[in-house]
């Protein structure tokens, strides 16, 4: 009798091999021959929905990971990039010629949440070119690379700006120009520049918008417009007074949550405020908002003892407050 | 000592300590389905030979003592190929067939703990190789044409969209 081979085994056996192995080595295993590769295609089907691109992978040659994305890029649903090397200052720069390189694999991709800085207009090129599904963007990168192409891709949704800093990026006009109710989630990490504001107000179907700095011009002429808003975040509005807040919680009729952060006129009266007049709206049957209404605050001065307030305290159905005087993870 | 009697698939017969004989699931399961009627009856294996059966019934003496809870912890850790006792690699000192009928052997009778140590001594042959490498070490053609790359992949797309 014929010694035996390891491709006379039983799939579960073979399985089982895989099992002992770490990625690469399966990526190896799987490309020898179809059969190795369809047994892999079988048992880790569900393995990379969602992936971060992370250690140990960064000591992965340019080819391996090529490799590893071919074999597996399409299985993926949401994926996180980051170039930082974990403990070194220096970001891992040959990461943004890989990313360009795997791209045209991540054709399922609904979400992407990119941390690069090198290559990026590149990268967003790519992105544009091959991910069609895509549906939610993160981007934290310093340099500001050309974001106008992003209006391409058909089923954007969300879009996550960490750094908005060049008052000629086209990016808002476009979408405003071309597709006004594309977007539902905006956040803009950074002060809006004057000029692109306009374009926000065009953007009838945003349902969540995160803002920094805005003034009361703003908060006026840009979110006061915008009668989908259901979430709402603003950080750093020293300048606003908590009537203008008043007015965004009786003009935007779904408005259900709030993030104020580092908005120190913002104070227990507004709290008590809102919880009076969503009582009213409640007696008169008219409120659309999704209750308990949630504000989240971050260095304002709401006090700590508004927590205990009796009003409060009864009014849990109906607003829910969380309150931290110092920022901390957020 | 109650024996059991474990027939080959070359019809050799193994008097066997029953004890040792219940590391397989597989023969502990047959022996509660026979239940009284197991007295000096012959068991049949008819997917191991006498070469391989004897082998699979060293290791198992070998690790009568061992406990099985630990085996069952094991499992859950994360997956090491590392952590190989030195009996079992001299054990498993064996050409490629003979792990490979090892590995469908503990398969069969369900031997967790051999199954264990003989993938990852298969693992281990794979591990840090290219895949030329691999593909030397273990005899395997490349027959990948263009055409089933491209229908592996349309395969794969296919249940992608489900």
């Amino acid at each position: 009798m014929d010694s035996m081979q390891i491709l006379d085994m039983p799939d579960d056996c073979l399985i089982r091999i895989f099992g002992h192995l770490d990625l690469i080595n399966q990526c190896n295993l799987a490309n020898t021959c179809p059969r190795f590769g369809h047994i892999y295609d079988c048992a880790f089907s569900k393995r990379f929905r969602c992936f971060s691109w992370n250690e140990p992978m960064h000591s992965w040659t340019t080819p391996q990971v090529e490799n590893f994305f071919k074999l597996n890029g399409h299985k993926m649903r949401m994926l996180a990039v980051s170039d930082v090397k974990e403990g070194e200052r220096e970001p891992l720069i040959c990461k943004a010629q890989q990313m360009i390189n795997v791209c045209c694999y991540l054709k399922n991709l609904r979400s992407l949440i990119l941390s690069i800085d090198y290559r990026v207009t590149c990268i967003i090129i790519q992105i544009c070119k091959h991910m069609q599904k895509l549906e939610n963007f993160v981007i934290d990168c310093e340099s500001h690379p050309n974001y106008e192409f992003l209006v391409l891709l058909p089923c954007i949704r969300s879009l996550d700006i960490n750094y908005y800093v060049d008052p000629n990026c086209k990016l808002l006009q476009r979408f405003a120009q071309l597709r006004p109710h594309a977007l539902h989630h905006l956040r803009l990490g950074t002060e809006i520049p004057l000029e692109h504001r306009g374009y926000i107000a065009k953007m009838r179907a945003l349902e969540l918008l995160n803002v920094y700095r805005p003034c009361y011009h703003f908060l006026n002429s840009v979110i006061l417009q915008l009668p989908n808003l259901r979430v709402l975040s603003i950080s750093s509005g020293h300048h606003l007074r908590w009537t203008d807040f008043k007015h965004l919680v009786i003009q935007l009729k779904f408005l259900s949550t709030m993030y104020i952060i580092q908005c120190n006129q913002v104070g227990d009266e507004f709290i008590l405020f809102v919880v009076q007049y969503l009582k009213e709206e409640i007696r008169q049957s008219i409120s659309c908002r999704q209750l308990p209404f949630y504000v989240a605050l971050y260095e304002t001065s709401v006090t700590e003892g508004m927590r205990e307030n009796e009003l409060i305290k009864s009014s849990d159905s109906i607003i829910k407050l969380v309150s931290q005087s110092r920022r901390t993870a957020f | 000592m109650p024996i059991i009697r474990l027939e080959s698939s070359d019809k050799e017969i193994f008097d066997t300590d029953i004890e040792i004989a219940k590391c397989s699931e597989t023969i502990k399961t047959a022996l509660e389905d026979l239940g009284d009627e197991s007295d000096n009856s012959v068991l049949p294996l008819p997917n191991v030979n006498s070469a391989i059966l004897r082998k699979v019934l060293h290791w198992a003496t070998y690790h009568a003592q061992d406990d099985p809870q630990q085996a069952q912890e094991d499992e859950n850790k994360e997956k090491r190929t590392d952590d190989i006792s030195s009996w079992d690699a001299d054990f498993l000192k064996v050409d490629q067939g003979t792990l490979f009928e090892l590995i469908l052997a503990a398969n069969y009778l369900n031997i967790q703990g051999l199954l264990d140590v003989t993938c990852k001594t298969c693992a281990n042959m794979i591990k840090g190789k290219s895949l030329q490498d691999i593909r030397e070490t273990f005899a395997i053609a490349n027959d990948f044409t263009p055409a089933e790359e491209e229908q592996v992949r349309k395969e794969n797309e296919w249940c992608e969209e489900k």
